[in-house]
């Protein structure tokens, strides 16, 4: 049996946010499929993970700097 | 996201798994560009499915996401039917386990549920109206932005403004 949930009503403050949505993006990911976008996540994530390595070993070169005798 | 933890989670949210995907990754599903890097998954509370997931489960070594090390923690029967919500830390990446959301549970929530070819496996999702009800029911702050983009969503595969603001004001 199909269980009923409450109706949605209309929010001013999720209309609010609603200016500033890229609809750009969401009509990109609407082209591609579920499993197309699941794959996106995914090399969003390792490009995710990439740049956290890259920063943290640009921060390790930049504290080497810091403590660099002149 | 860790190729592991989304073929974990997909394999769970196979049709007859009793387990579905909400949030984040349901709403990337529906074509949200949200990033997210856990996965929340509704559970239905029967002992034969909750017995299934402390199997599923226990080569993940799941542990309680932020909680100290070294704590007695063990993810069995027990601990399932003493708990409901479990915000897991696992070798593969973060799961929540759910039995309950703002919302609903795995019964009044199971026939709102579409399945989804996501991660290359069928995989059981909130429909997105469903998802976006949850969100909203869930009352949190953060939660703002992405109600908004699901909204936006449904108005766009609609093909015309009955989820607009415009729209949604009027009613």
């Amino acid at each position: 049996m199909r269980h009923e949930l409450p109706p949605l009503t209309p929010n001013p403050v999720i209309d609010a946010y609603k200016a500033d949505v890229d609809v750009t993006l969401i009509r990109e990911n609407l082209k591609l499929s579920p499993n197309e976008r699941s794959r996106q996540l995914e090399q969003m994530q390792e490009l995710h993970e990439e740049l956290r390595a890259a920063g943290a070993a640009a921060f390790a070169i930049d504290r080497r700097d810091d403590f660099a005798e002149e | 996201m860790d190729d592991r933890l989304s073929a974990f989670a997909a394999s769970r949210c196979q049709r007859r798994r009793r387990v579905f995907l909400v949030r984040g990754i349901g709403g990337i599903a529906h074509g949200s560009s949200r990033f997210t890097q856990d996965v929340d998954l509704v559970y239905r509370r029967s002992e034969q499915n909750m017995a299934r997931i402390v199997e599923a489960f226990a080569p993940l070594s799941p542990y309680l996401r932020g909680a100290p090390p070294g704590l007695p923690f063990q993810f069995d029967m027990a601990t399932l039917q003493q708990g409901l919500n479990f915000t897991l830390t696992t070798n593969v990446g973060a799961i929540d386990l759910l039995g309950e959301i703002p919302g609903g549970n795995y019964e009044t929530l199971i026939s709102h549920t579409q399945v989804m070819t996501i991660f290359d496996v069928d995989c059981t999702c909130l429909d997105l109206k469903t998802l976006i009800r949850v969100k909203r029911a869930a009352g949190r702050p953060k939660d703002l932005e992405a109600i908004a983009e699901l909204e936006t969503i449904a108005a766009e595969r609609a093909g015309d403004d009955v989820w607009s603001a415009s729209r949604l004001v009027k009613i």
